[in-house]
């Protein structure tokens, strides 16, 4: 019978099937951070228990640490954070990259870099954009810290329910200055923050094809943000190209490789497979994105107004951003830039927006942040100039972290401030008590500084050209 | 770690009622940097609490099943979100649930079973009910017979059969796992080639 990308995945990876229609799911790679992680190492002290597979296990501190290159305060709670988790992976013989090491990073940037993420495996991480790694063909999907704790313990996830799968096919081209990020949220916009729930997304059709890596692993990641657990592109040349690297210590090499590509060739979605669910939506014509208001799928055409709000609780995000129907999003004065974010922080994201503020300067009173997603790829910005190149139009130039995604290091937009952010999620208080945060793609960040309020990117991008 | 089980309980409602309530407005990021498991009662809804919030509210002192609306739980994976609302004194969240529209997101819906918070899911009808007694309206929930009683009306709710089971017997699921320690040996077995190389 023809399967999903999904099903075979999922098939490959049962272990038992439990009592009233769960299955046990083994787990191939278990990435681990200092945020969610102290309690599930305590919980396996606690009960005498070992960690199972120490070698398919990794750590990383990315949430809090700090961006600016100063050391960790050893005696604040973050700083205490980022020592048990140290402690923990000694303990248990788990490798990590701690601060400022060469290959730490944000945890879903180090995956794929590391050769760590790779086609037809399953990924945790107690983290929901875990969904990232499904760019490649994982099955990948974030847990909580007792599930860390669980995975740990027995390299494995009880799930009570086999998800159902719902089909993204998305057909036709991304104009010019349009970016995977603008697509994503267009699909939420679509599907609302909680239609995905339940489900794994798959992303198809031919839109879908020709995006790099990278903006497949930017899809992907915002899955998260219509409620689905996880979403999945399956395996083509293009993901084994970028498995293929040279650069990736911990992916399969020569003939071992060659094998698994063949494998990874037969993984995708067979001919006539069904899916739970269908949705279908063009690339052609779409304008760049920019939310509006408190949750993803706000979401307006960078061209269009501030919509009347249609219930209470959009209402509610209206007050909270501050913002009247019918204003312009165009018109709408930032304090503050934020590129970065496991959505937004790769190499590619940064040469886009380098490339339009090249020659350029961040408007008076904006404060611009370039945060790289991993150290690796900071240092690669830094041999192509990028960092001379925001630096020199006023931009701050930071290590890699979570920073102002969700403001646990420091990096704080201020109370009822605007922030033009690459991130995912416009939450109330997500970046600092009461900031405003609007998400958006690198290039409409990038053109947002210049200008200081909300801006189109493409007319000066075409002026860039 | 073996959770206390659900049978039964009584108790008055906090009523919450907003759709896609994310677990940053749950419980801010800045309370995440402890590494305890409790201590994150006080910190529930922490940006958004003040005299007009409804938790506040005298009427909403002392309850027990908080009744939100849609989608409760979204976001991030936190779960702080579920210590943070046990601590605070819940047992059970109750929540609306349309043929659309789930009335918890995925991750919350494991956190919360995993630490044996009951998540009950009402369509429209019966949620508005609950909705509109208001908070401090007195509910029983009997989880083996699947029913929450307001006002001598009893409603039924759908859960999952193992999800049930566990909050029943307040399973170690751990414990439970590890019974199935040969079939997962077997498949490590075989798992040989997808194991990546060792270095530090
Ligand atoms: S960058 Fe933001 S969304 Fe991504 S893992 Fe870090 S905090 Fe979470």
């Amino acid at each position: 019978m023809p399967r999903t990308l999904f099903e075979k995945v999922w098939d490959q990876h049962v272990v038992a099937g439990l009592p009233d229609g769960g299955a046990l799911i083994f787990i191939d790679r278990h990435l681990v951070h200092e945020v969610t992680s102290p309690q599930a190492f305590d919980g396996l002290r606690a009960a005498d228990r070992r960690v199972r597979r120490p070698d398919l296990t990794f750590a990383t501190v990315d949430h809090n640490v700090p961006t600016d290159g100063r050391a960790v305060p050893e005696d604040t709670l973050s700083g205490k954070q980022i020592a048990a988790l140290q402690r923990n992976a000694a303990e248990f013989d788990i490798p990590l990259w701690g601060y400022l090491d060469d290959n730490q990073g944000i945890v879903h940037i180090i995956g794929p870099q590391l050769g760590l993420t790779l086609p037809g495996l399953t990924i945790v991480c107690g983290d929901s954009h875990t969904s990232t790694h499904g760019a490649f063909g994982a099955l990948a999907f974030g847990i909580g810290t007792t599930e860390v704790e669980h995975v740990l313990a027995t390299q494995t996830l009880r799930f009570a329910a086999k998800p159902k799968t719902l089909d993204v096919e998305v057909s036709g081209n991304l104009a010019f200055g349009v970016t995977a990020k603008d697509l994503i949220l267009a699909i939420i916009r679509r599907i609302g923050v909680a239609g995905g729930a339940g489900f794994v997304v798959e992303y198809r059709g031919d839109a879908i094809r020709r995006l790099p890596m990278s903006a497949r692993m930017t899809i992907c990641n915002m899955s998260a943000e219509m409620g689905a657990r996880a979403g999945m592109i399956g395996p083509d040349e293009t993901t084994i190209e970028y498995v293929a690297a040279a650069d990736r210590p911990f992916a399969p090499k020569g003939t071992k490789l060659k094998q698994m590509c063949d494998a990874w060739r037969n993984l995708g979605t067979d001919e006539g497979a069904t899916f739970d669910s269908r949705v279908q939506i063009t690339a052609d014509g779409l304008q760049p994105q920019v939310s509006w208001g408190t949750n993803p799928a706000m979401t307006v055409d960078i061209t269009s107004a501030v919509p009347d709000p249609k219930n209470p609780a959009e209402e509610r995000a209206q007050r909270y951003m501050n913002i009247k129907p019918g204003t312009p999003m165009q018109e709408m004065d930032i304090n503050t830039v934020f590129i970065g974010s496991c959505t937004n922080s790769r190499i590619e994201d940064l040469r886009e927006a380098a490339m339009l503020v090249n020659g350029r300067r961040v408007a008076d009173g904006v404060r611009a942040l370039v945060v790289p997603g991993s150290e690796a790829v900071r240092r690669q910005a830094e041999q192509e100039g990028l960092d001379r190149v925001f630096k020199k139009a006023g931009f701050e130039w930071h290590h890699s972290g979570c920073s102002m995604c969700l403001g646990m290091n420091g990096d704080l937009v201020r109370p009822r401030q605007r922030c033009a952010s690459t991130s995912n999620r416009p939450y109330e208080g997500r970046q600092g008590p009461l900031s405003r945060t609007h998400l958006v793609s690198p290039l409409t960040a990038a053109a947002s500084a210049l200008t200081g309020h909300i801006t189109d990117p493409r007319p000066l991008l075409e002026d860039s050209a | 770690m073996a959770m206390e089980p659900f049978l039964t309980h009584s108790g008055r409602t906090a009523v919450l009622d907003q759709p896609n309530m994310d677990t940053d407005r749950i419980i801010p990021a800045r309370f995440l940097s402890r590494v305890d498991r409790t201590g994150y009662g006080e910190q529930l809804f922490a940006d958004v609490r003040g005299p007009d919030f409804p938790l506040d509210r005298p009427e909403a002192k002392g309850a027990s099943v908080l009744v939100v609306g849609e989608n409760f739980g979204c976001g991030s994976s936190r779960e702080h979100a579920v210590w943070a609302i046990q601590q605070a004194g819940f047992r059970a969240v109750i929540a609306q649930k349309t043929e659309r529209v789930t009335g918890f997101s995925d991750i919350f819906r494991q956190n919360a079973t995993i630490n044996g918070l009951l998540l009950v899911e009402l369509p429209p009808g019966e949620h508005r009910k609950l909705a509109d007694a208001g908070s401090g309206a007195e509910v029983s929930i009997d989880l083996p017979a699947q029913t929450v009683l307001l006002n001598g009306e009893v409603m039924r709710f759908d859960i999952n059969a193992a999800t049930k089971k566990a909050l029943m017997e307040g399973l170690d699921l751990i414990g439970s796992t590890l019974q199935h320690e040969e079939k997962i040996a077997a498949y490590e077995r075989q798992r040989g080639p997808w194991i990546p190389p060792r270095r530090k």
